[in-house]
């Protein structure tokens, strides 16, 4: 009983990074049909933001000094990291392809997903050829900015795997028998927090009233006065935003991040979008967590080695029997 | 279609280009590599069986290592590539011929091994591999190898059947997972009295071989394996079985696979309230991408290694090494070895035909490496039959702070 509490307690850890990447998923898929393959990506770039932060920080001792206020400002950044890589992404690789069939877009973001990792395990080689650019004799940029841009390019990305220092160590609660990292705690709380934050954001704001008439009709939303290429983009910035925080708890709790990161976590929260029923936000939090819990219950009574193929059977039984989702997604329709 | 879609079509079909030069660029330099074999052989005294490598006088001496040099093991595999690196800043020239290094990243996996080998084998300047890193890489790649009669000599695949292909052509340096699997077993029984075991391993060639290598043997010595499970490599969250395998309450963990996974395994045990003995094969001993990147949580943790630098010349090694790439990480040395037997065989079979080429008959390359004993930086090296070595030693290791410090040293054979 204990070690089964113990393993729901690590399907909700899981389920939270699902269900936090599998908004973004959904909300995109709500205003523009669909499915952006580079998100999984965006996550991981909001992790090397995150880890560039926080590796700065460390270095000056500041988060020896300050670890909250250390660990808020590398949320910031992998949220904003994140945000921005996900608005540059649509205006450039999906909005010229908004009138082309849905399958170019899609090759679109596929294309988009193999860029982003590249140029993050290659970001070191580029400061090196940017600074090797010489006009005669004299070199583009001055001596002390060609350090620093090596500097950066080298702690930002590359081939090898970046670390997170360990802030939060494996310290925890006992509740009986069953304990508890701080670390889990914290997952837990910032994925229900930011989704809560999402789900009032599109209820009760004019935004949100705006995303949801775009996700209705985007022509009657224009002629309603709203300003459709602002509000898709916003959607990309929110969405994006979610899955920097994911991406920066991601480093935080496992300490390792890599260029190829985001394929694994970007594939199963599709698999919850579509679970939950792509297109609605409650719909994608609760095929999240229940993604993450199927996991576990699985690694409890099977091998462990059955845990993907029992993610994806559920994936494909419910693409059978009910193809819309648990709560019913836009499916035709898109509706957020 | 507006603009910028002519651009990003324009920018895939470049792409693509790309891609197919890469392909054919290799595909053209295999045609020179059978010339070579067939090549005008008069000045070499005995017909080679294997073909002879001819270099023109100019081009570089090629010596060609596989390993990874990106995502999650690549700690290691930059490690064998400076360590290569050094051998050949040592060795200088080979009878005038410039040496060069060429890395060719495997990814520690079988396809993108067997793409670097084939590679490899088509430059027809190259003398010899050091790798392939990872034991599931060597083992498909060695057909190649093989069948293109390239000499390899892999500093660090440990798995058993990477020297049990009967080739000429393939050596290993380091002590097999057998004999690691036996001292991990006699460390934990004889040296920690532990009689419970769980083990987990990461599904690979390498890590569930020698996982079931250390299952057999804990339970032949009469522990109890409670329990054996399987992730998956790449994966970040193992907590679920984290979870499953302490059930059973084990008094010691073993983990079969790498670094990167190994790091993020032992902090997940530690973070569920597992207090007891961490132990690893060769995979993880790495400062940099295990004792670090388990943030504190690798404290205590053993791990056994077989290529410990530290015999003849060490000193003067580390130093050149340190000075341009930092402390070695695991197989540094190994692969200066390796590297070093290498240079040293062809320099002793070469020779230079009437035209001012440099000739490498390949039988005759491979047959000195086995008959040559060497002293190197990580032991005395002396090949047996199998291309395996006669003479290995096998070191524990335990992390100590930021350091792996060396507990108890295993001789084997002879």
């Amino acid at each position: 009983m204990q070690k089964l509490v113990e393993q729901l307690i690590n399907g909700l850890t899981v389920g939270s990074f699902y269900a936090l990447i599998a908004l973004g998923y959904t909300m995109v898929y709500g205003v523009l049909s669909m499915i952006n393959f580079a998100h999984g990506d965006i996550f991981m770039v909001g992790a090397y933001f995150g880890c560039f932060t926080i590796t700065q920080l460390s270095k000056t001792g500041f988060t020896e000094s300050n670890p909250v206020l250390a660990i808020i400002f590398t949320f910031i950044a992998g949220a904003i990291g994140a945000a921005l890589t996900g608005i540059t992404i649509e205006k450039f690789a999906y909005r010229p392809l908004r009138k082309a069939s849905r399958l170019a877009t899609l090759i679109s973001a596929i294309g988009t997903s193999i860029f982003l990792q590249e140029f993050v395990r290659l970001i070191p080689k580029f400061g090196s050829l940017i600074t090797s650019i010489h006009f005669g004799e004299k070199n583009l940029f001055p001596e002390s900015w060609r350090a620093a841009i090596i500097n950066v390019t080298q702690t930002f990305g590359g081939a090898m795997v970046k670390t997170y220092p360990g802030i939060l160590g494996t310290a925890g609660i006992k509740l009986g028998e069953i304990s508890i990292s701080y670390s889990r705690i914290l997952i837990m709380a910032i994925a229900i927090v930011f989704m809560v934050l999402l789900y009032l954001l599109v209820r009760l704001t004019k935004l949100g009233k705006a995303m949801r008439a775009v996700s209705e009709d985007k022509e009657t939303a224009a002629l309603m006065g709203i300003d459709v290429n602002k509000i898709i983009s916003n959607t990309f910035f929110i969405g994006s935003a979610l899955a920097g925080i994911a991406g920066v708890m991601m480093g935080i709790f496992y300490l390792q991040i890599r260029p190829t990161m985001g394929f694994t976590p970007g594939i199963k929260a599709f698999t919850a979008a579509v679970v939950g029923g792509i297109g609605n936000i409650p719909g994608a939090m609760l095929g999240g967590y229940l993604l993450g819990l199927a996991e576990v219950i699985s690694i409890q009574f099977l091998p462990a080695v059955y845990k993907d193929i029992v993610a994806f059977a559920i994936l494909i039984v419910m693409l059978i029997v009910k193809p819309t989702g648990i709560l019913g997604g836009s499916g035709g329709k898109n509706k957020l | 279609m507006s603009k910028r879609f002519v651009f990003v079509s324009l920018l895939t079909i470049a792409m693509l280009l790309f891609a197919a030069c890469g392909g054919a660029a290799s595909a053209e330099e295999a045609a020179p590599a059978e010339a070579a074999d067939t090549a005008d052989t008069a000045d070499a005294a005995v017909e080679d069986e294997w073909g002879y490598i001819t270099i023109p006088a100019g081009e570089k001496v090629v010596l060609g290592l596989s390993s990874a040099l990106s995502a999650g093991y690549a700690a290691y595999g930059q490690d064998m590539l400076n360590g290569a690196t050094v051998a050949v800043q040592d060795f200088g020239d080979l009878n005038g011929w410039e040496v060069v290094v060429e890395g060719g990243d495997d990814q520690c996996e079988g396809a993108p091994g067997v793409t670097v080998a084939e590679q490899f084998s088509a430059n027809p300047y190259l003398i010899g591999v050091v790798g392939p890193m990872c034991s599931g890489t060597a083992i498909p790649a060695i057909d190649i190898y093989a069948a293109n009669h390239v000499l390899m000599i892999t500093p660090s695949s440990t798995a058993i059947p990477v020297t049990a292909s009967g080739n000429q052509n393939i050596f290993r340096i380091v002590a097999n997972d057998d004999l690691q699997a036996t001292v991990t077993v006699d460390y934990l029984f004889n040296e920690l009295d532990l009689t419970t075991l769980g083990i987990v391993h990461d599904q690979s060639i390498y890590g569930q071989g020698i996982a079931e290598a250390v299952q057999s043997k804990f339970e032949a010595a009469g522990g109890t394996v409670t329990g054996i499970e399987g992730i998956t490599r790449g994966d970040q969250d193992f907590s679920a079985v984290v979870s499953t395998i302490l059930e059973a309450d084990p008094a010691a963990i073993y983990w079969g696979g790498m670094d990167a996974e190994g790091a993020l395994l032992v902090n997940q045990l530690r973070a569920a309230g597992f207090e007891g003995v961490f132990f690893g094969p060769d995979g993880i001993k790495s400062i940099p991408s295990f004792v670090q990147a388990a943030g504190g949580a690798a404290e205590g943790a053993y791990m056994t290694f077989g290529a410990v630098g530290g015999a003849t010349g060490y000193e003067e090694f580390l130093a050149k090494f340190t000075e341009q790439f930092g402390d070695p990480v695991a197989y540094g040395p190994g692969s200066y070895d390796a590297a070093t037997i290498v240079l040293n065989a062809a320099k002793a079979v070469a020779t230079v035909d009437s035209d001012g080429n440099l000739i490498i008959p390949k039988k005759a390359l491979a047959d000195m490496v086995r008959a040559t004993p060497y002293d190197g930086i990580t032991g005395h090296l002396e090949f047996d039959e199998n291309g395996d070595l006669k003479v290995v030693s096998i070191t524990v290791f335990q992390a100590q702070g930021e350091e792996l410090v060396p507990v108890k040293v295993y001789d084997f054979g002879e």
